[in-house]
């Protein structure tokens, strides 16, 4: 972490931090989410704790974890060599392309609740995927004519292929101390509560109080806030769908319900933007 | 002269790239023809790897040939006005054409004396017209998906890196969205890193070759074929080498190298479909077996850079990890009992309006054995009731929440496990087959009889709550389904449609009620409708088709047999006099009763009942031919029938009673196919 964090501010990018509401990837972070969209440059690094309540396997599964962490980098526009700085982030953190195999594979990115979608790659080193790699098409519903791309690494999975374990719950953190450790038990909690005990009448009551709130905000203007209501309705739904509350038919309802509320945060940051006349434009060198 | 046009990308998607290095290449050669620049017998050559598609056009002339176009304008007699000077009609010709008024020529034609402009038109470069071909091709490429990358350039799969464009050596004068055609490309993005010059066509190949890439596909594909094949050898093994994967790894490496790698041998308790599935579909590993077939613990893989030793390790470890996983979800699974946990089903939804997973076993097992009593089969019941209730309980298992791929597989291993007898474990794993076009039917009669109960429920559910595919928008694979039915079907020769849809629609009468009970009306024509693309897709002709599916699908095995038999039918000398007749008799036909007849009529209704009676044996035996050939035969009669009966006579008991007879002639005529929309030129 400390390594792609150095790597990525020598490549001029913002050292960001994790937001603190519940999300399920670093992509939701509004240092991604609103920065992506209309034509200012961004750069932008930080790392991410990701909630995925259908991953979790009460930290039994050598791979799967109900909170995972990713290493998040958006560039905006995207650079021309951005493939030969995303093999030199690999190569700080000891996966040289000379010594390892080094392989993008074709994986289309979409997060339906967000109405985003992209073009891109899974990474893969020596067979294992590390990274997933997107052009960014749409954000919030909104078409991007300037092309960000984003880089996703899988932190748990890196650091465990670097320090040659085959179990993420195996990483050493400090001498003695092991990843699982810390987090076995938090695992095993969410784990338990999202598939079997979390009450599914008060996790439909908080979406629905969360997507009004969201509504509410949004009418004054309040993007910021109006987001946070979003990614609670976000992460809300998640939980509903591990603990099977959610039929298939309702699923794409729920997801649009999501996506509204995306799509208005999305349009209003916009307008602000715009109304500043897109103040980001030239005041990076780095960035040009 | 010999053009160059490379188009650089960051790494492709694998199953593009063969296809659109052909169609940029074609796309360029059909331009150089268009314009008349390329010498006849001139080759093209196509390169591709993920990250460029490549084209070579030899055999350009320089220029095209001048030529010389005349253009008509005004007639004599609205070129000059009295006084004999130019009209402005003239002037405006003459302007518009680009030349002097005095230079218009006279000529006489057939409508008359005209003024003509005569124009020497340079001939274009081959410079001009294929720099001009490169944008527009590129244009116009097709890949599945595309993206924006640039202001004004057009979509593409990935943002263009770099564009290489040489004729005769000369940078060519283009440009694609902000990127400028130059000599420069990019060889291995590890090996042989930064940018490389080529002079001309000639040097390309050895250029990238030095730079560790393998241009030519089809060659870059024998050495995959050729490394997995020997790597294996050398241990004494054989590769499992599908030709799936084999393109796809040939697609995902610009330099192959083969490497052997091993996993523990206790993962090879794990059944076979799993290793497999998780070597090739997760890793792109090629599976090794040893001359007996049993599968080793080894695998050969193929990398792109990188040293083996560590490559190897790696990938090692990743495949340990996921074996790892499958083994313990396969012991996982065999904690519960298979059968016992199929009441869980109730809690997994089968569609909205459709119930649960657990209701669709239930039709699935009615709906099995009564497919199988109405083929013939009666003793399959209990098989396939028992089948048919077990068929989706491998939904619960966690392989195969991992492996979705690997369902109906797992189903009949843990079938087999958990003490199932040994038709029934096959005949839950035969369920998912054909998963396409080209897949293996059930190897036995249990398994495709469940196979097909899978799909007409599927149908029958889907199309009753009128979700029959749009366009390209098919989200509930209804027409796989039926590709997959109607296949299913050959080999159910004695299968009727009405018996099986209606058996297929009593499954939902629950639960649709009304809409079940209609259900059939939709399935039927879905069918015909795969039917005819099928047919057509095979190269029968729409008419021919047409005329056979009119006159019914009640037996799906047996129709692409009646379109060869027609096809064959209209080569033959009766074809004319058959055709006639079905026509003439279909034309005056009304259903009724033909009691009562006269001689003329009797002559008729002995014949008409020998073709029902001769014809119907022959039908029986399926020599559709020797049928279309009978029927043929019925041509004099009728002949004579026209001939001495008035059809339309105007007692409404006599003219009802020839109508009549007339429709049971057409109905023996048309058991094949309905003749009558057919032409005698056929």
């Amino acid at each position: 972490m400390f390594a792609l964090a150095r790597y990525w501010a020598d490549a001029g990018c913002f050292i960001g931090q994790p937001y603190d509401v519940e999300k399920g990837a670093g992509t939701m972070n509004p240092l991604t989410f609103f920065r992506s969209l209309g034509p200012e440059p961004w750069r932008v690094a930080y790392v991410e704790p990701s909630r995925r309540p259908a991953d979790a396997r009460f930290g039994e599964n050598p791979n799967r974890l109900y909170k995972h962490h990713q290493y998040q980098v958006l560039l905006k526009p995207c650079p021309e060599n951005v493939q030969d700085l995303y093999l030199g982030s690999l190569a700080a953190i000891g996966l040289d392309a000379k010594v390892h195999d080094v392989r993008f594979v074709e994986d289309n990115w979409e997060a339906p609740t967000l109405g985003a979608w992209g073009i891109g790659w899974e990474v893969w080193v020596d067979g294992m995927e590390i990274t997933q790699f997107t052009y960014f098409q749409q954000m919030g519903g909104v078409e991007l004519d300037v092309l960000p791309v984003e880089i996703t690494y899988g932190l748990e999975r890196i650091t465990a292929y670097v320090q040659g374990v085959e179990n993420v719950f195996d990483v050493e953190v400090v001498p003695g101390l092991k990843y699982g450790d810390i987090v076995r038990r938090e695992e095993y909690e969410h784990s338990a509560y999202s598939f079997l005990h979390a009450d599914t009448g008060y996790l439909m009551q908080s979406f629905q109080g969360a997507e009004a709130e969201a509504r509410r905000a949004a009418a004054e203007g309040l993007y910021f806030a109006s987001y946070d209501h979003v990614l609670h309705c976000s992460h809300l739904f998640n939980v509903l769908e591990a603990r099977g509350a959610i039929a298939p038919a309702q699923r794409t309802e729920y997801i649009a319900r999501i996506r509204d509320g995306a799509r208005r945060a999305a349009e209003l940051y916009l307008q602000d933007r715009e109304a500043k006349g897109f103040p980001l434009q030239g005041r990076v060198a780095a960035w040009s | 002269m010999e053009l160059i046009v490379e188009l650089g990308f960051p790494e492709l998607p694998s199953g593009t790239i063969a296809p659109a290095a052909a169609e940029f290449a074609q796309g360029l050669r059909t331009a150089a023809e268009a314009a008349d620049l390329i010498e006849a017998g001139a080759r093209t050559l196509v390169y591709a790897t993920p990250r460029r598609l490549c084209a070579v056009i030899e055999g350009l002339r320089a220029r095209q040939q001048d030529s010389v176009q005349e253009v008509r304008g005004p007639s004599i007699q609205a070129a000059y006005d009295q006084q004999g000077a130019f009209t402005k009609a003239a002037l405006g010709f003459a302007r518009g054409q680009g030349v002097a008024p005095e230079a218009l020529e006279r000529r006489e034609t057939p409508q008359g004396a005209y003024l003509y402009a005569r124009r020497e038109v340079p001939g274009r470069t081959a410079q001009e017209v294929m720099a001009a071909a490169v944008l527009d091709v590129t244009r116009v490429l097709h890949f599945p998906r595309t993206m924006r990358w640039a202001k004004d350039a057009p979509r593409l799969p990935r943002p263009l890196a770099w564009l290489l464009a040489l004729l005769d050596g000369e940078v060519l004068p283009v440009a694609i969205g902000p990127v400028s055609a130059g000599r420069v490309t990019y060889a291995h993005r590890v090996l042989a890193p930064g940018p490389m010059e080529v002079q001309a066509a000639g040097d390309y190949l050895e250029v990238l070759r030095k730079g560790f890439v393998e241009p030519d596909r089809s060659l870059r594909r024998s050495q995959v074929q050729a490394m997995v094949r020997d790597a294996a050898a050398s241990e004494g093994l054989v590769a499992e080498m599908s030709e799936a994967l084999l393109e796809e790894v040939t697609d995902l490496c610009e330099w192959p190298q083969a490497f052997l790698g091993d996993f523990a041998p206790e993962y090879l308790d794990v059944p076979d479909p799993v290793l497999v599935a998780t070597m090739v579909h997760h890793q792109r590993f090629f599976p090794l077996r040893t001359p007996e077939g049993r599968l080793a613990a080894r695998f050969c893989a193929v990398r792109n850079g990188g040293d083996e030793a560590v490559v190897r390790r790696g990938n090692e470890t990743v495949l340990a990890a996921r074996l790892a996983d499958a083994l313990f979800f396969y012991r996982e699974d065999q904690k519960a009992s298979f059968s016992a946990c199929r009441p869980e089903l109730k809690g997994i939804a089968y569609a909205p309006r459709l119930g649960s997973l657990y209701d669709r076993t239930e039709r699935l097992s009615r709906l099995a054995p009564a497919l199988g009593r109405a083929a013939g089969r009666d003793e399959l019941a209990a098989v396939l009731e028992r089948a048919g209730e077990l068929s989706l309980c491998d939904r619960l298992t966690a392989l195969v929440r991992e492996l979705p791929e690997l369902e109906g597989t797992m189903g009949g291993v843990y079938a087999r496990i958990g003490g199932e007898e040994d038709a029934v474990a096959t005949a839950i794993a035969a369920r998912v087959r054909p998963r396409g076009g080209d897949d293996e039917l059930p190897p036995d009669d249990p398994g495709r009889l469940l196979a097909l109960a899978d799909r007409l429920d599927q149908l029958v559910g889907f199309l009753a709550l009128g979700k029959a595919p749009t366009g390209s928008q098919d989200p509930f694979g209804l027409r796989r389904a039926a590709i997959g039915a109607l296949r299913l079907w050959e080999t159910l020769p004695d299968l009727g449609l009405t018996t099986a849809l209606a058996a297929a629609a009593e499954g939902y009468l629950d639960l649709l009620g009304q809409d079940a009970a209609a259900a059939p009306d939709a399935v039927r024509p879905f069918l015909a409708a795969r039917l005819m693309a099928r047919a057509q897709e095979a190269g029968h002709d729409a008419r021919i088709v047409q005329a056979v599916l009119a006159s019914g699908i009640e037996y799906p095995s047996e129709v692409m047999p009646r379109i060869a038999a027609l096809e064959q039918a209209a080569q033959g000398e009766t074809w004319t006099r058959l055709v006639q007749a079905a026509r003439r008799a279909k034309n005056l036909a009304v259903a009724g009763s033909t009691e009562g007849c006269e001689d003329a009529e009797r002559d008729l209704l002995r014949d008409v009942s020998a073709l029902e009676e001769e014809g119907g044996l022959l039908l029986a035996r399926r020599d559709y031919l020797g049928y279309l050939r009978r029927a043929a035969e019925l041509y004099e009669p009728l002949d004579g029938f026209f001939a001495a009966v008035m059809v339309m006579a105007e007692d409404p008991e006599v003219r009802g009673r020839r109508q009549a007879l007339l429709h049971r002639a057409h109905r023996a005529l048309s058991q094949v196919a309905e003749i009558a929309a057919l032409s005698a030129a056929e």
